[in-house]
Formats: C-alpha cells, structure tokens, sequence
C-alpha cells in the first residue's frame, strides 16, 4: 500500500506529538535454493515497515510496525501518545534539523538490470553444476541466490526529507566434501553484485573455489599444540574482530563511562600500523547516505596511525558534547559505523608469512554469537586455518581456539598487508599480528 | 478467525491449480510490548505490531513460498497465484472442507499482560536495578528489562486443516557491568516462558539481579582460563546448549534430509555413552519453545531423540519427512519467526534427562578441570558437527572441589565423539530459555540437562598452558 505521508504527521499533530520522525522501508525479494542438481525452494515476498519516534510533553516514545492500511497512522500516534507516558525523561532531543548535504552511497548501479525468476533459477543451477564437478571429493552443494531491491525514507516534523533506493543481487554456496575415509569438511562463501545476475554469475567463479578450498583442504586437519603464536589473520577474520572492537567508540557508551576508550581521543590506542576510515557511501551492502537520525553520513577518519581521531556520534550524543553529528546514529541515540576501510599495508600475503616466518594463518573464526563480549572485548573463539614454518604453509590446522582481549590484539599488529577484500562491511587487508594465545593439543 | 474457511478454500485450492500437491497459509499477528531501565531510569518503553501471510506450496520435494503483508482476500489470491506459476501441470488435489484439529491447552495464562499497569511493570524493574547497584559501588550499569510477546497464528492446509493458537510469552532480564577503572565485566540472566505476568510474580527479581551482580563483581578478580583437554563439568540450566549445538540441530530433519549430518541414517545405533537419554520435548506445559500447534498444521509431540546412548528419532517436518522417506510424517517440530521465513525442522524444548549422580558426586570425581555454571551461548556447523559454546561464569576444579573463578572460555568438539565422553549424569535437571537463530529466524526454545561431567574437552581460555 502506498503510503500518505501527510495523514502520519497530521494524526502525530492531533496528538501533539512534536517532534514527529517517520522512518519507512519497502523490500521486495526473490530467492531460489538448490540442493546438488535440484531446485529446492524458489520465494518471492514483499514487505514494508514502518518506524516513528515522537516527544510528547518532554517525554520520548515510539511504535513500529509491519502492517499498514488506513488504519495505521492513528494507531502510531495513539501507541506513541501512550508510550511517552512513561518515557524516557531529561534526554537531550535526537532530532536532525537539517542542513548538511548528503552525498549518494553507491548502492544503486546505473548498470543494474533486473532478473525474473527462471533466470534466476538457472544460474543457481548452473552454479551447483560447476561447484560439482570443481572436485570429486564434493558431496553435497547448496546454492542461494537473491535478487532485493529496497527503497528507505526518512521524515521528520523539522522538514528533513531523505530516501534511498538500493538494487543487489547475493549468493552463497556451500560445499561437504567428503574424503576417501568419509571423513567430512565443510566450507561455503557470499558474494554480490550491484549490476546484474550475469555479474553475479562472473563473481560466482571465485566464490566457488574459495568454498571449495575451504572443505577439502582441512581433511585430516586438527589442532597444534597450544601457545602463544604470531598469527597472519585474513582480511575475513579481521572483519570479524573489527567490528567488535569499534563497537566500543560507540559515543553513548563513552558519555555513559562503559567504554575502555573513554578519554582516548587523540591518544594512542593501538598499533600504529593500524589506520581506519569510516566510508559509508562506498559500494558495499553495509552503505548508506543517511544514519537512522535521517543526517547525512560522512568520510572521516577513526583512527589513524594508532591514534584515536573520533567516536560514533548521533544526534544526541553530539549535543551532550557541543559538536556536530557524525552522521553515524542507529537508533536510541547510539552511534557506529555503516562501512569502515582498513588502511592496506605494502606486504603481500607471502610477505606477511615471510615476515612471521613460523606461525599460524587463520581462515575462519566462527561462534562470534557467544565467544566475544562486546563490552570486555575478551574472547574465546574457534579457528581453523594453516600452520606455516619458514615462511610457507606447512599444513591445515582446525580444532583451535584463540583467546585474548581484542585491545591487546589490535596493539600487537606487527604488519599490514596489501590484500584489501571486502568483508562483510569493512575492506580490510590480512595482519600479522603477535602473541596470540591459541588452545590446541 | 482472521481469514475465513471461504477465501481460505479459495487460496489453498488457487495454490493447487498447476499441480502442487500441498498447499498452507499461515497468517501471524503479533503485538511485542518491551519496557526497559538502564542508567538509572526509564529507558525504553515501546510497542511493535508485526503481521502477514506466508503461503506454502509442495510439489514432492519441491518448494515455492511467499509473503506479504497484505492480508485482503484479493491480496491472498494473489500471492497464491503467483507461486502457483513455478510449477506447470494440471491439478492434482482439491480440498473441499476445513476442520479444526484437537488441540489441548499447553499454554494456560494465569496473569495476563494488561493486568499489570505500565507503571507497576516499571516499578518491579526498578526493585531488580536497585538491588544490583546496592551490592557493590563496583555495579558501574544495570539494564533491567521486560518483553511481552502476544502473538496469535492461524494456520490452514490441504489436509484440511484450520487451526488458531494465542502464543503469549513473557521474559524478564538483567544484565549487570561491573568496573574496577582498569577492565569492565558482564553478567547476564534471562528467563522466560510461554506464560503471562505470572512469571514475575514467581520470580524473586531483586535476588537475581543481587546474584547477578555479585558474579560481575567477581568476575573483576577472576584468573585467566587454562587452555587445552581436560574434564569439564557442565551446571544444569543453560549447560543443556551443549546438546542444542552439538547433536539438536544435527538431528534436524534438514541437516538428515541433506545427508550432511553425522547421525544420517544410524537411527537404532548406539550413539552416546548409556547414560544419556535426549528428548525434544514441544508438549512441556509453558515451556518456552511450546506451541499448541505447530506452524505447518501437525500436533507437538514428546520426541526422544536418544534413550540410553541409542539413536530413536530425529525432529521431522513435512519437507524434511519427505525428502527422507518420502512421507508426510512430521514430529511437530515445523517451526519460524514469522511470515517472512519459509518454515523448517527446529527444537522446541531440548533436554538430557535425568541421571543417577548428585552434582556434588559429580565434582568431587574430577581431579583438575573446570565447572562451568553460566553460559552465553554457541552454533555447530552441523555438517561437521564441528560445535562450540561459551561459559561465561566458571571456576577451576581442583581436588574435587571447586576452586577460584575464571573469565569466560569457550569449549570445542565435535558433537558426535562429546555424546561418547558423557561419564556422569547429575539428578538436578534444569531447563532454560533461549533464543535460537538457524534459517527460519529466530525462534524461541528451551535447552535443558542436569549437571554432568564431559571427560575430555577442549577449552581456550587465556591463561595458555606454557
């Protein structure tokens, strides 16, 4: 349903809530799934949602839904109206006024053509194919593919009016392989295009046999004797960890005195080898051009040579320090970063493990969803990757475990490498990094 | 119900025009009502609605699914129509009536949210923040929240079935941040069940929250963990995420359908030492993970999965069932987060039983190793079995007995050679609530399993062994 964006702001009005933010999403979606040779499940949905935050009488509320007919803008602003009852009190306003220009992130390709169905189908088909007959010790691959294209609006009672809209096509193909004693080995990969299928399909190649290195590789792997090692992380690892890390410039988290970064601007926090710049209007799915404050977002440097350059600021948090937003809000006044992009360094992967000479070099973290805590930054993480002697990979490595505190980590960095990839939302290259505690035998 | 039998005949047979032999729509409202305190007042009071369709058609192993929000008539037809357009035969099945199944109560409401003011539920939060801060000046931050879920389903298919189910849960939770200027700790407690305010009046919230505090105040002071294999004695609760990891979810119907579990195909084979019996359990009254019905239509079911080390049963949905044997046999155990998700075999409420050993035998047989009592959670890859999970509150054991605090570790195995490694199984079983993420979305299940002691395992703490 299409929606009439003045009977919001007039039922918000009836109920004198001022200021008023309607935050809006359309996503439609088309996905197929194949197992080995077989269509498994084709899907097609559309959904839309709504988010709105108001003040009423000094007080802060809120209401979101998924449901939107005629009936919905009072029923926004009747629950908003109920909520501020008892809402948040003494709070700093975390409305954006205006002002700044945005600038577009590159989400939407001007080369971007869209695909039905069938197409889609049979790329997915061919793609299970060729991942197949990649290698024989595969047993098993299962292929996704989705086209999604959204459209995001933001409007707020002091005039700001914003939308995006963002096209992409993404895949992932996973792959058991089994070895002669039957012994299985798991490995998968995502990747997308912003242009088209025939793009996705080029992008597919690649994926296919990182997925597969991943599996067959790792046959009779297991651990090496627990110690403290210099470890070359690739750069999906290091996203991986990044993120945790940067989560604690969260400026709230500063002003409120949870963060071990507090105080630290213009001080030096890790490695000098470690520069990191905030890049939301790059092409990656994680860009955008406005924050959930509906401010633009903005290039700007986080740290730099080790030193800290600035914090992720909302709306509200920039007011409680006298500066301006960042453009960096998700919501409830707390701030992080849409795409990051870690300086490369000059060293090739070989030069990194030249440069370690004995070691480890760690492919995969995973348990991410318990085994870091964001607000210690401590962690307990599995890992699998490749033991190198002399500067060459000696053998697969699995069954391990790292364990540290991500502070420390990010201070040990000895070397940078040249190999920047995106991952997940942050380009970032491999680093070498020392005294890594590593649970094995 | 929302939708009626008539457009529901009409939707289900418009999905069975080209050839589907099953067809399903599933319709959700849900309304989510979640208060919170966090730096000393009110910090989050706030609603959401989320409601849709989700349409399901099956041709043999085939799937073609699709959502909206749009839950007219029209809108239904639609959305039937167009899936419909994946497959190309004639039809092959009519359903000419609908009937609703017998369902029992599993889920009975004692309080119901809107007994309780806005402004009570605030107050009893503030009790729990208050005790936190007061057991210690190290209590740095205090988050107390409340989530109430009232979401009601309506589920008709092909068999002719037209079922409605009221799902109201309710979940209270503390999270503590303690801080001595050099480092911050957290400690975190959450439970929750298929009830109403009930829950609050049966939990003594200002003890949980002191407890909670008092474990992040220790934890301040707690040792790196040591590294490597040794015995570790997993505490009742939330230790059953262990078999949730490890051997649930590889008992999946979509991890056996795909052949890419372990346990494909050894249904009858001993599996585990004989002390352990595993049960998927959807009929526990108020369980967390308990549905009067599941989301494809079928019944709950107590499932054992493993009696006595000895493979029985996987968790089957239609799909799954299908894809292995070819039949429409299911446990119940068709489950998602909502009408976006195409549905699939998930838990519900996932325990080991009860054995013979008190916990007290148990730790006292363990020379060196560790004793883990608070977990934060884990994932398997469940084509390797590969699994891992986080303790968050634990201690060495030394001597039998159990010694000084440690900071969190996590502990490796593959699920198949831990099943083997369970020596001793307490008498003091103990289920949880928690929430599990796998691709239906997120659903809420129970982990469950009495203290018990794994002989060897590998922990990565940060103390390293050198």
């Amino acid at each position: 349903m299409a929606l009439n964006l003045n009977k919001y702001f007039e039922a918000a009005k009836k109920y004198g809530l001022e200021p008023f933010q309607l935050s809006y999403g359309l996503t439609t979606e088309t996905s197929v799934s194949v197992y080995n040779d077989e269509i498994e499940d084709q899907q097609i949905g559309s959904s839309s949602a709504i988010g709105c935050k108001a003040i009423l009488n000094g007080k802060k509320g809120s209401f979101s839904t998924d449901f939107i007919d005629s009936s919905t803008p009072e029923l926004v602003a009747s629950s908003i109206a109920r909520n501020a009852k008892f809402g948040k009190e003494d709070f700093v306003e975390n409305y954006y006024k205006g002002g700044n220009k945005y600038k577009k992130a590159n989400i939407l390709s001007k080369d971007y053509k869209e695909s039905n169905l069938s197409e889609l189908k049979a790329v997915a088909l061919e793609i299970a194919k060729e991942t197949k007959a990649s290698d024989k010790r595969i047993d098993t691959v299962e292929v996704s593919l989705s086209m999604i294209e959204s459209k995001t609006f933001k409007a707020n009672s002091y005039g700001v009016k914003t939308s995006e809209k963002s096209n992409n096509f993404s895949g992932y193909v996973s792959v058991v392989s089994k070895s002669e004693d039957n012994e299985p080995r798991s490995g998968g990969e995502f990747f997308f295009s912003f242009e088209s299928l025939a793009d996705l399909r080029e992008k597919s190649h690649e994926a296919i046999k990182s997925a597969v290195k991943a599996s067959v590789d790792f046959f009779k792997s297991g651990p090496v004797p627990s110690h403290k090692y210099k470890v070359v992380f690739n750069p999906s690892s290091v996203s991986s960890l990044i993120s945790f890390y940067l989560s604690q410039l969260n400026a709230k988290t500063v002003q409120k005195h949870l963060s071990v970064f507090e105080g630290k601007l213009n001080q030096l926090i890790s490695s000098p080898k470690l520069t990191v710049r905030h890049t939301p209007h790059t092409a990656a799915l994680s860009s955008s051009s406005y924050d959930s404050d509906g401010a633009p977002t903005q290039d700007f440097d986080i740290i730099s040579k080790g030193v800290l350059k600035d914090y992720f600021y909302s709306v509200e948090t920039a007011k409680v320090d006298g500066r301006e937003t960042n453009g960096c809000s998700v919501g409830d006044g707390n701030g992080a970063p849409c795409t990051i992009t870690v300086k490369p360094g000059k060293l090739s992967l070989d030069q990194l493990f030249g440069k370690m000479k004995d070691g480890l070099y760690i492919t995969d973290i995973s348990g991410l969803n318990s085994g870091i805590d964001s607000q210690t930054l401590n962690f307990s993480l599995p890992t699998q990757g490749y033991l190198i002697e002399d500067g060459k990979i000696v053998k697969a490595v699995s069954m391990i475990l790292i364990a540290g505190n991500l502070k420390d980590f990010f201070n040990n960095i000895i070397a940078v490498g040249n190999d920047s990839q995106l991952r997940g939302s942050a380009f970032t290259p491999s680093l070498l990094v020392g005294k890594v505690c590593v649970s094995g035998k | 119900m929302k939708i009626s039998k008539k457009t529901a005949l009409e939707v289900l047979n418009a999905g069975l025009k080209t050839g589907a032999d099953y067809s399903e729509i599933y319709y959700q409202d849900s309304l989510s009502h979640s208060y919170s305190r966090r730096y000393h007042k009110v910090f989050n009071v706030s609603d959401s609605r989320s409601c849709g369709v989700g349409i399901r058609l099956l041709k043999g192993t085939e799937c073609s699914y699709g959502y909206s929000s749009d839950i007219s008539r029209k809108g239904l037809l639609k959305l039937a129509e167009s899936l419909a357009v994946g497959f190309s035969s004639s039809q092959k099945k009519e359903v000419t009536d609908l009937k609703k199944p017998k369902m029992k109560n599993l889920n009975k409401i004692a309080l119901d949210h809107n007994q309780w003011s806005t402004e009570k539920k605030l107050s009893y939060l503030e009790e729990g923040e208050k005790a936190a801060y007061a057991y210690s000046p190290l209590v740095t931050n205090v988050t107390t929240s409340l989530f109430e879920e009232d979401e009601y389903v309506e589920i008709f298919n092909s068999d002719g079935v037209m079922a409605s189910d009221r799902r109201v849960r309710t979940r209270i939770v503390g999270a503590v941040i303690s801080s001595d200027g050099k480092q911050f700790q957290q400690s975190y407690q959450a439970p929750g069940f298929s009830c109403g305010l009930e829950l609050l009046e049966r939990t003594n919230y200002p003890e949980m929250m002191t407890s909670l505090a008092k474990e992040a105040v220790e934890l301040l002071t707690a040792e790196d963990g040591p590294s490597g294999e040794m015995p570790v004695v997993l505490g009742n609760y939330f230790g059953g995420v262990l078999f949730h990891e490890a051997c649930g979810h590889p008992l999946e119907g979509s991890a056996i359908s795909h052949k890419t579990s372990p346990f494909t195909g050894k249904v009858g084979e001993m599996v585990a030492s004989e002390v352990v019996t595993a049960v998927d359990d959807g009929t526990i009254e108020n369980g967390w993970g308990t549905e009067n019905i599941d989301d494809e239509g079928s019944l709950p079911t107590k499932n054992v999965l493993i009696k006595n080390g000895v493979l029985t049963n996987y968790m089957l949905d239609r799909y799954t069932s299908r894809r292995i044997s070819g039949t429409d046999i299911t446990t119940g155990s068709c489950r998602r987060e909502g009408y976006r998700y195409l549905p699939t075999t998930r838990m519900t409420n996932t325990y080991i039983d009860n054995g013979t050993s008190t916990p007290e035998e148990i730790i006292a047989s363990v020379k060196n190793g560790i004793y883990c009592k608070g977990f934060t959670g884990g994932q398997v890859d469940p084509s390797t079995d590969q699994f891992t999970f986080t303790s968050d509150i634990a201690y060495l054991i030394k001597d039998g007995k159990i010694d000084k605090m440690i900071k969190p570790v996590s502990l490796i195995g593959y699920g198949y050679e831990v099943l083997t490694k369970i020596t001793m199984v307490g008498n003091d079983l103990s289920r949880a609530p928690g929430m599990c993420g796998a691709s239906s979305g997120s659903c809420c299940v129970e982990v469950g399993q009495p203290t018990l002691l794994i002989s060897k395992i590998l922990v990565g703490g940060q103390g390293g062994n050198d």
